[in-house]
């Protein structure tokens, strides 16, 4: 958030289960419209391949926030569902 | 119905409330600034009896600023907290040792943000020094983490009000795992009769009648029980060094400031077996360890780097400290009769804060009226 406020584009990333202090964090510091990157929750089980499939789903979403060169919402979901929760393995 | 009954609240202009205490209370718990317990309304009046015992004893006006808490970076002054001091049932003479908590856990080294914002079972703890204990009648003897005294109930509790109202944004705080029962209040003194060494503020370097408060990010506490009744300190060290570290002991990761509680016998028996504190503590770092090898490996990605590199790819055999330095390990005393001390895990990447209660002119306070 410094480094925004002086001018200087990030991409903040949030698990879903830290986005409500990421969001509430933002605007404490008088920043309530810097755009989040949300990935699933939680991310220390993920394999070394998990994690690279993440980055490269979050990739795309991480050059459009800072070049604004995509959507600006308040947060974007990188489209990745945890293993856990994907059909077939019989985790909700 | 009643005529309105006006409450002063921090944040926010003068509130006119149904002169009813459900009502007030109703409201409070609506607007998420309460613990979920009853609180006294902090009526003008009830708020600025307590400013001005600060302001007379202190020397702080009711607009000075005593820290800012995270995460909201809320700006604790005198009269927020004397606000939140009401509603968990505080007499003005617990304010002095209230604001001294509350500097504490808003000193950047407490780093207060992960505290309130992380997964971790962890709270605040309160361990108060000095004259000021007997003076307000802090417990600092049987069942002192718990219930039924005055001033450890309502200080502790009146300290976790500060983190809500103040520090704390609904939804962002207390995202604890499963929490700790210590959020609802936590507050403890130490047991300075029966502790046959230095208390802990004189050990590190305040004036015995120089009353202070140390702040422990502290998760949940275990009891060692030496039911048996260890009959030298040599067993009684073996007791407690085997019963402190084990992988989930968040310590076990290093560079943490794990919390020692010993009973007054347990104290005594070990400074009779002519053990001083820093022996104790020497002798707890060198024994209450784990082998290396013994922590699963996925446990290690959050390893301190530093233990890694003395002890990864060595020998499994290798034993891994609770702490970095002997001097780290904190230990009181603590407590009543019997045999049952308590190991309490810290959070790592926060550092325990010693804060003395001063006046304004910085000099202590040291007189209770």
């Amino acid at each position: 958030m410094y480094l925004e406020k002086r001018g200087v584009p990030t991409s903040t990333v949030v698990s879903t289960a830290f986005l409500t202090h990421g969001h509430l964090a933002a605007k404490n510091l008088q920043m309530a419209a810097l755009p989040l990157l949300v990935t699933p929750h939680p991310l220390n089980d993920l394999t070394p391949d998990e994690v690279r499939e993440l980055a490269a789903a979050a990739y795309p979403i991480v050059v459009e926030q800072l070049t604004g060169m995509g959507p600006q919402e308040p947060h974007t979901h990188v489209n990745f569902a945890h293993p856990a929760a994907r059909a077939g393995t019989g985790a909700a | 119905m009643n005529a309105p009954l006006k409450a002063g609240i921090s944040d926010a202009p003068i509130l006119e409330l149904e002169d009813s205490w459900e009502a007030i209370n109703a409201w409070f718990l609506e607007h998420d600034l309460t613990d979920g317990l009853p609180i006294v309304p902090p009526t003008e009046a009830r708020v600025a009896a307590m400013t001005a015992y600060v302001e007379r004893e202190l020397g702080y006006g009711r607009d000075d600023v005593i820290g800012t808490l995270a995460p909201k970076h809320g700006q604790a002054t005198v009269q927020k907290i004397a606000a939140n001091a009401v509603m968990a049932g505080c007499r003005p003479e617990y304010l002095p040792l209230l604001i001294a908590c509350v500097k504490g856990v808003a000193d950047a080294k407490f780093n207060l943000d992960a505290v309130q914002t992380s997964t971790h079972n962890t709270s605040p703890l309160p361990i108060v020094n000095g004259p000021v204990v007997k003076a307000i009648d802090l417990n600092y003897g049987y069942n002192h983490t718990g219930s039924r005294w005055q001033a450890t109930s309502t200080i502790g509790r009146a300290l976790q009000l500060c983190l809500i109202n103040i520090g704390g944004t609904p939804g962002s705080i207390n995202i604890h795992t499963q929490g700790h029962i210590a959020r609802f209040e936590h507050c403890i003194a130490e047991n300075e009769d029966e502790n046959p060494w230095q208390p802990l503020h004189v050990e590190r370097g305040f004036a015995a009648d120089t009353s202070t408060v140390t702040l422990i990010p502290a998760c949940p506490a275990a009891m060692i029980d030496d039911n048996g009744g260890s009959q030298t300190a040599k067993d009684l060290l073996r007791t407690i060094a085997s019963s402190i570290a084990y992988v989930g002991n968040r310590n076990t990761n290093g560079e943490g400031q794990p919390l020692l509680i010993l009973c007054p016998q347990h104290a005594r028996l070990l400074a009779n077996g002519g053990y001083s504190k820093a022996e104790v503590k020497r002798f707890v770092w060198e024994q209450a360890r784990i082998p290396f090898g013994s922590i699963p490996r996925g446990n290690l990605t959050s390893f301190s780097k530093k233990l890694l590199k003395l002890y990864a790819d060595f020998d499994p055999d290798a034993r891994v400290p609770i702490a970095d330095r002997p001097e780290d390990i904190v230990i009181v005393v603590m407590g009543g009769a019997g045999t049952h001390s308590l190991s309490v895990q810290t959070r790592l990447a926060s550092e325990n804060v010693t804060v003395p209660i001063l006046r304004k002119d910085g000099s202590p306070w040291q007189t209770i009226s």
